[in-house]
């Protein structure tokens, strides 16, 4: 796992980017990012989300406009989608761990822990949920992820495609299921026997 | 440190990792896409489990297979990798959900693989608090980065989830001893 000096050393040769970095953003091992000022509420509906319709990912069914505050009132057992402040741009030889900072654990909103991928660039989206019975308000600014970095063996032989759904992502970007669907494996018919 | 792409593809095809079926482009930058298995066990009592009292915990929950299958909001459900997979002695796995899904405000639990195991791998998906979600089978959903021990294990796992092909409900651990 890179240490701080690390990162640091990264960042100085040109080869990770974060943008902007500020004083506080590298921690001892790994980075704190922060909320922009962009939050995408996820609406609640009994309404089902498939997976196979085409990309959803503007719908207005799930997904209210994106606003644009200084803050965000998450209300309690409601999720919010977020991006990073910071771009990123990502080596070819690190992968990267995001977590939730202890804070906002503590305060029991949660996220699904996710990886970032060797040669991708974007601002990091991540949907955060609120628990019961109390909300939690999302000031723009304020650093909410923790992002460790770890060396791979080698070179990615392929980093993340240049054409990749989610590469060079500017901002707030839903879920993408289309262009998923047009690379789908076709593998899937020799897959393993049902079994229970 | 992780292992890449390229030597992903080396301890697969030399049969230090083994996972089967291996998917077309399964294998990506720095780690493996996992596909979601036909089967899910969703819980069916509401009461206290308790993990203590030597029930056997598979009782709890009923198994369901299916070709798709919807995560109602807030749900908790176990499902399980249409993958086979066996570790090595020297890699650990650490299982991600992929960010589509994450996106959608579904979660995935903290989730490792042990050097040594052998077995499909049963995961705890959560739903999003907003919506439902319908989730299909044999998509990809889970990335796993492996990576490498300072040593290769002494102790390779031998555990009670061992072998496991369904989707296997928790065990508890039998305690002889007073409580």
């Amino acid at each position: 796992m890179l240490s701080d000096l690390m990162i640091r050393s990264y960042i100085e040769h040109g080869k990770l980017g974060i943008r902007p970095l500020s004083e506080d953003t590298i921690r001892e091992n790994g980075v704190d990012l922060k909320f922009s000022d962009a939050f995408q509420p996820l609406k609640k509906t009994d309404a089902i989300y498939d997976t196979r319709l085409p990309s959803a990912e503007q719908n207005p069914l799930f997904f209210d406009p994106v606003i644009h505050a200084d803050y965000y009132d998450l209300e309690p057992g409601c999720a919010v989608q977020v991006a990073t402040k910071e771009w990123i741009d990502m080596p070819v030889d690190l992968c990267a761990m995001i977590n939730l900072r202890s804070t906002y654990a503590r305060l029991l909103t949660f996220g699904s822990p996710t990886a970032i991928n060797a040669g991708w660039h974007g601002n990091v989206v991540y949907t955060l949920q609120s628990p019961f019975p109390h909300g939690v308000r999302l000031y723009k600014d304020d650093r909410f992820m923790h992002v460790l970095f770890d060396s791979l063996t080698s070179p990615a032989e392929k980093p993340y495609a240049e054409d990749g759904k989610y590469q060079h992502q500017d901002g707030m970007v839903g879920p993408r299921m289309d262009v998923e669907k047009k690379t789908r494996r076709t593998v899937a018919a020799d897959a393993p026997e049902k079994t229970s | 440190m992780i292992v890449s792409d390229y030597d992903l593809r080396h301890d697969l095809e030399h049969g230090r990792l083994y996972i089967d079926p291996l998917y077309d482009n399964a294998v990506r930058q720095n780690g493996i896409d996992f596909h979601l298995g036909d089967e899910v066990r969703r819980a069916k009592k509401r009461e206290i489990l308790d993990v203590r009292s030597g029930l056997n915990l598979e009782d709890w929950t009923e198994s369901e297979v299916c070709t798709s299958f919807v995560v109602h909001p807030n749900e908790s459900l176990l499902c399980r990798t249409a993958e086979y997979i066996e570790m090595p002695d020297y890699l650990v796995g650490l299982c991600y959900l992929r960010s589509t899904y994450a996106r959608l405000g579904i979660i995935i639990p903290a989730t490792a693989v042990d050097a040594g195991f052998k077995g499909t791998l049963t995961v705890e998906l959560r739903g999003c608090p907003s919506f439902g979600v319908r989730l299909y089978a044999f998509e990809p959903f889970m990335h796993v980065l492996f990576p490498r021990l300072d040593s290769p294990v002494v102790k390779l796992y031998r555990g009670k989830y061992q072998g496991q092909i369904a989707v296997t409900a928790p065990r508890a651990d039998i305690r002889v001893e007073a409580v």
